[in-house]
């Protein structure tokens, strides 16, 4: 990236100013190490200062340090607006509503699981739908799928898929309550009600990954969230509302753009920008409706790690309970959520928009499990399919980011290079002589999402933790993957 | 499928994928987009078989949502029907109201035995939608989200 007009803060932090472009009302800062900053596109720096124009914004526009070029907002993207004035966008949420991440604990050890390791990932592999065109894990007629994404992952417990305390560890109790199906047009119903229970494809992915001693970084919060053994094994799950996100994503940003300039007199440099008052029906619309995406991809990978949970019992002869299977936390991507934060030593009711960034509430802030109040929200962060994934906790420092963090590694590469950089069929070889069994139904979407097409997640772990954003508490390593 | 009928932009989305399409005709344009879509999603467009006719219709004020649209409706079908779609015929017209396309599509039910994916689109995006005539015909750039 071009980095002429950025202002140095620290090692960590850089501010475009106000002054870049006309019209931002408030200043953009990246979270990131100059060496993290020279892997970004310059795309991410328009994108970046166009959210900058977003009514009501406040204080600054972020990206996080895994940030890179998308669409509207870039990957890594962050505003507070303020709902009374400000708008809301869905191109600063993203069309895959609540992509996430959750987190399975077992008592199992790599030693343990290593002699049937590929009987398992072949398993889940069969077991777990995933790909383009794959049904999901059940059909739904439309007033059950409108019951289901007016209660989130309750539903799903309700149904059968897991147990009442798994929602204690989901952000949001896995439900937002704001949710109403009327928002929802047919054809996102048309679109969700085969796909409830489906991993996805692209960048979404079931790993089996290990806890190795040497990669605990802060013992104490890693027992606390459960990791508490050398090379015990975890679960990670990243899928998020499937065809059903997408097209009320879709349909919104139509409305939008259709509304914007003569009902409500705005105009973006990006029509992805395209936005509504929050407070205006139109505004109101499409936050219900993605209300109703986001509990649709906490029912979809409560269900996803419900059958999960099966696998692993039926190949250990265990009950889920003596497998110690339990979920650490399940995070969201890409969201708008009203929080209440202070602000200026004010507390006031922000709308976060979230895009490719993670909520990181410090200890003690409402939101977070009894169990974990004292260690701080549980961060997850899903690295590529070779390098690793990581295990953070929220702090107070990252009140300066609306406690906001990372979400992944962020790419390097566009998958276009990746796919002419790498094959799938080697890399699938070469990682199975590295101890990796990936299974995949797509290898020229394998070689997408190549290590080599990320930037390194220690890298931007690093610049995280040193930014002040969150703490590291663990990294685990991948030992099998499923890939959509 | 006709080898390069899209080309992949760089530096426009790293996440995500920006291709350009031209054609002689607008709707050789609309039918190349939809071609595009397909060639991008599937490892060989060939394998798509011409078995079930699909109508549809779309109308827009702008050029350019009109193409938004029509490519949304695809994506449509690909995850409600699990229908990969062809253009077979297309008609694009114009009026003081905006601009109108009616087509027929061909093609097949998804079928996981024949059909190989290279990667799934989520949606079609606006971000640097361009849809515009130039002297030696038509022209689309296309960010979609995968």
């Amino acid at each position: 990236m071009n980095i002429g007009s950025i202002r140095k803060i620290n090692d960590y932090l850089f501010e475009i100013p106000a002054n870049f472009k006309p019209g931002m009302r408030v200043p953009a800062r990246i979270y990131a190490s100059r060496m993290l900053i020279d892997t970004m596109d310059d795309a991410v720096l328009n994108q970046l200062t166009n959210v900058c124009l977003l009514p009501g914004i406040i204080k600054h526009a972020l990206c996080m340090p895994d940030g890179h070029s998308g669409y509207g907002f870039p990957i890594g993207g962050v505003a507070a607006i303020d709902p009374e004035s400000g708008v809301i966008s869905p191109g600063g949420i993203g069309f895959d509503i609540n992509c996430g991440v959750r987190l399975m604990t077992t008592n199992l050890t790599f030693e343990e699981i290593r002699p049937r390791l590929k009987t398992l990932v072949q398993a889940l592999f069969n077991r777990v739908p995933s790909g383009v065109g794959s049904d999901g894990m059940i059909r739904v007629t439309r007033d059950r799928l409108d019951e289901a994404t007016t209660q989130g992952a309750r539903w799903a417990v309700e149904n059968g898929y897991g147990t009442g305390t798994d929602l204690d560890f989901i952000e949001e109790g896995g439900c937002m309550r704001d949710a109403d199906p009327k928002a929802i047009s047919e054809k996102a119903r048309a679109r969700g009600s085969e796909q409830i229970g489906s991993l996805g494809s692209g960048n979404h992915y079931l790993e089996i990954q290990v806890a190795h001693k040497a990669n605990i970084f802060d013992p104490k919060l890693a027992e606390q969230f459960g990791i508490n053994r050398d090379g015990q094994i975890v679960v990670m799950i990243h899928s998020g509302s499937r065809g059903f996100g997408h097209q009320i994503a879709t349909d919104y940003l139509k409305r939008f753009l259709t509304v914007m300039g003569p009902k409500y007199g705005l105009s973006m440099p990006d029509r992805e920008l395209a936005c509504a008052p929050f407070s205006s029906p139109d505004g109101q619309d499409y936050y219900k409706a993605m209300c109703c995406a986001v509990n649709y991809a906490f029912l979809n990978r409560q269900m996803i790690m419900h059958l999960v949970k099966t696998v692993f019992s039926e190949l250990f002869h265990k009950s889920p309970e003596d497998l110690g299977l339990r979920l650490v936390y399940d995070v969201c991507h890409n969201t708008a959520k009203l929080e209440k934060q202070v602000i200026d030593g004010k507390e006031r009711t922000i709308l976060i928009h979230r895009k490719g960034a993670t909520r990181a509430f410090a200890p003690g802030m409402q939101g977070i499990p009894d169990r974990y109040r004292s260690a701080g929200q549980p961060v997850l962060i899903g690295g590529s399919m070779e390098s690793g994934s990581y295990l953070l906790a929220g702090i107070e420092s990252g009140a300066e980011s609306f406690f906001s963090t990372c979400h992944g590694s962020g790419r390097v590469m566009s998958r276009h290079q990746a796919k002419s950089s790498f094959n799938g069929r080697e890399l699938q070889k070469q990682l199975e002589d590295r101890g990796i069994i990936i299974l995949t139904s797509s290898y020229p979407g394998l070689a997408e999402e190549a290590g080599g097409a990320y930037k390194n997640i220690d890298d931007v772990i690093e610049a995280t933790e040193r930014g002040g954003l969150s703490r590291v508490v663990a990294k685990f390593v991948p030992i099998g993957n499923i890939k959509g | 499928m006709t080898r390069m009928e899209y080309e992949i932009l760089e530096g426009i989305s790293r996440a995500d994928i920006a291709f350009r399409v031209r054609g002689q005709s607008v709707e050789e344009l609309f039918s190349k987009g939809a071609r595009s879509l397909l060639g991008i999603m599937l490892q060989d467009i060939d394998t798509v078989r011409p078995s079930i006719d699909i109508f549809f219709t779309c109308e827009s004020r702008e050029i350019d949502l009109l193409y938004f649209d029509f490519l949304s409706e695809l994506i449509y079908y690909k995850d409600s029907e699990k229908l990969i779609l062809l253009p077979e015929r297309i008609s694009v017209t114009s009026s003081s109201e905006g601009y109108r396309i009616a087509c027929e599509m061909r093609g097949d039910r998804i079928d996981r035995n024949r059909h190989v994916f290279t990667i799934d689109i989520k949606a079609v995006t606006l971000h640097n939608l361009i849809v515009k005539q130039q002297d030696e015909g038509w022209s689309a750039t296309v960010v979609i989200d995968v």
